[in-house]
């Protein structure tokens, strides 16, 4: 905008000593005075537009001054005729070459801009060739300034606009860290606070059991459950959706009296760059891995149970297990329903789940899935033996 | 009877600590302190005392790593720590310390740690083995030269990082008990060697990027 102004200026100053030092010679026509506060009034309009709107004017307006310019150019040149052609009478050539850096500038690279230079062009041309009745050797290159100026002025332009828009782009991200980090550093002092003051009593309360008697104990346990994920997911760091999922779920039992421990940094360290699993996935292992923790709730005669998550050889394994009073899957029919139920729920989604129990020996519960995307094979940082891989 | 230490800035977590220790059996809490030079000076005066219980993070931004290390060149240390982070719980670990517990582990688990670490062995939690699960795949992705466990090895530690116990790993890899303790000391040993004083500056850099306190967690 301010380089549209300025030239826009520097063009109304060329017209401005042009008339000066050639009136101080001659006194001008008013059809000279008249054509240079035509053509002042109309640019000064164009310069308050730009500021007022704090950008290029639209690329219409560019068009309709290009107009103008010609018509100027053509009225500039009968007019310089009548005295010495190359004196600073025809100030049309040198204010519509400054006043070309607008098309430039405010027109986008393509047929438009190319459109504008060549309509600007033939003016000039045809008023220097049949009113002025310059040498065409000569006018030619006069012509080809106005590519020169017009283009640089494009590149320029071009090159602004594009470092304006990364700049934009990158003061937004940063607004939206800084917004997400003052969010963290608030949620980390709340998070330290209900630490310090709550959290640690309660934990001790718990563990020295002693003291309480077993339904509060529970609800303690519970409670103290939710306030440490609660508190622990201040410093989360950002995690795909499968361990999200998970991890609600986790804090879904620990609310119903199930203490369930995530462990789920392996898979976030080796699903680290990989694209996110696909929600069929997600929505498969954790539906099943709620059926599992669901079933400890009601069977193990146990108040804790252990899932972890990994991503091995670009396959999702996750494992549920307790160390509750187990059953017998061929024999029991609970057993079997959750078997069966988890077994068909992988099965549909492409992947296995196999449940292991024995009286006294808890539940085992593995669900595997391979990542539906072919990119998200294990791409080495992942890759480990596990059980059962051999 | 094994005379223990409990090193935590927080009194009530001390308390806790010692309400926890005081019902296992034959144990007694000799020395219950709140700082390091305490730490230090109870622990010079008391040469009965065979395990010590400390809080990683003591009254400061900075997790006690050099602390642990030099404890534990004098007896086991058993680290209970609110802090679940990789760096804290894989730089006391390299540090010497002979297990590493969060502190919403439940009171089993405590007192079965403190009885492995009190008689010379190596605690490895389901929470700690998901964690070195992951720094060992971190770290074989990068340049740092780590030693690489054997396929045994890592499939006890995924077993573990599952939730199993000992024996029941032992049951489903068809090997004695005894043979998953060895593979656990193993890989103790493994992520203990090396230059100890360069392993415990490693662990310093990583403890001192990572902001804010986790000891809020």
């Amino acid at each position: 905008m301010r380089a549209f102004v300025l030239f826009r200026l520097g063009g109304l100053l060329q017209i401005g000593v042009a008339v000066v030092t050639a009136g101080t010679r001659q006194p001008h026509s008013l059809a000279v005075v008249s054509l240079a506060a035509v053509i002042t009034a109309e640019s000064l309009g164009l310069v308050a537009l730009a500021v007022r709107r704090h950008r290029v004017p639209p690329a219409t307006l560019i068009a309709l001054d290009v107009c103008l310019c010609v018509a100027g150019l053509f009225v500039g040149a009968v007019l310089a005729r009548r005295q010495d052609a190359h004196s600073w009478g025809y100030f049309m050539y040198p204010y519509s070459l400054l006043a070309g850096v607008g098309i430039g500038l405010g027109m986008r690279p393509g047929l438009s801009l190319a459109c504008g230079t060549g309509v600007l062009m033939g003016g000039y041309i045809g008023s220097a060739l049949t009113e002025l009745g310059d040498p065409v050797w000569n006018v030619i290159p006069n012509s080809l300034t106005y590519v020169c100026n017009i283009a640089i002025a494009a590149i320029v332009a071009h090159t602004l606009r594009r470092d304006g828009r990364n700049l934009d782009r990158l003061s937004m991200r940063l607004a939206h860290e800084e917004s997400r980090r003052a969010r963290e550093q608030e949620r980390a002092r709340q998070a330290r606070l209900l630490h310090d003051r709550i959290l640690q009593t309660l934990e001790t309360l718990v563990r020295d059991d002693r003291k309480l008697d077993g339904v509060l104990r529970d609800r303690l346990v519970a409670e103290t459950g939710w306030l440490r994920a609660f508190v622990r997911d201040g410093e989360a760091e950002p995690c795909d959706d499968l361990e999200e999922a998970l991890r609600l779920l986790a804090e879904e039992k620990t609310l119903a009296g199930l203490r369930v421990e995530l462990h789920s940094e392996q898979l976030r360290t080796a699903a680290r760059g990989l694209p996110p699993p696909s929600v069929a996935t997600v929505e498969a292992i954790v539906g099943a891995a709620r059926e599992a923790l669901t079933n400890v709730q009601k069977h193990a005669a146990v108040d804790r149970a252990v899932v972890r998550a990994e991503l091995t050889d670009g396959e999702y394994i996750v494992t549920v297990l307790d160390h509750g009073r187990g059953f017998i899957a061929d024999a029991s029919a609970a057993g079997t329903g959750v078997r069966e139920s988890i077994k068909a729920r992988m099965a549909e989604a492409g992947g296995s789940g196999t449940v292991e129990s024995g009286p006294g020996d808890g539940t085992y519960v593995e669900l595997r899935l391979h990542a539906t995307a072919p990119s998200t094979g294990d791409g080495g940082t992942g890759r480990r033996v596990g059980p059962g891989q051999r | 009877m094994l005379h223990i230490a409990v090193l935590d800035d927080h009194p009530v977590a001390r308390h806790g600590l010692k309400s926890m220790l005081a019902a296992l059996p034959d144990c007694d809490v000799a020395v219950s302190v709140a700082s390091l030079d305490e730490a230090r000076a109870a622990l010079g005066d008391d040469p009965r005392i065979g395990l010590l219980v400390a809080d990683l993070y003591l009254d400061g931004g900075r997790p006690s790593i050099s602390a642990i290390s030099e404890f534990a060149e004098r007896l086991p240390v058993l680290v209970m720590s609110a802090s679940a982070r990789r760096a804290d719980v894989i730089g006391a670990i390299r540090a010497g310390a002979a297990g590493y517990l969060t502190k919403s582990s439940s009171p089993e688990l405590f007192r079965s740690a403190v009885m492995t670490v009190a008689a010379g062995g190596f605690f490895l939690a389901a929470e700690l083995a998901d964690l070195l699960q992951a720094e060992l795949a971190a770290s074989a992705a990068t340049i740092e030269a780590v030693p690489r466990l054997s396929d045994r090895e890592e499939e006890t530690l995924s077993y573990i990082a599952r939730g199993f116990t000992h024996a029941q790993i032992a049951t489903r890899m068809h090997v004695r008990k005894s043979t998953i303790d060895t593979y656990v000391e193993r890989i103790r040993t493994k992520l203990q060697v090396g230059n100890k004083a360069d392993l415990t500056r490693a662990a310093l850099r990583r403890a001192d990027a990572a902001e804010p306190r986790p000891d809020t967690q």
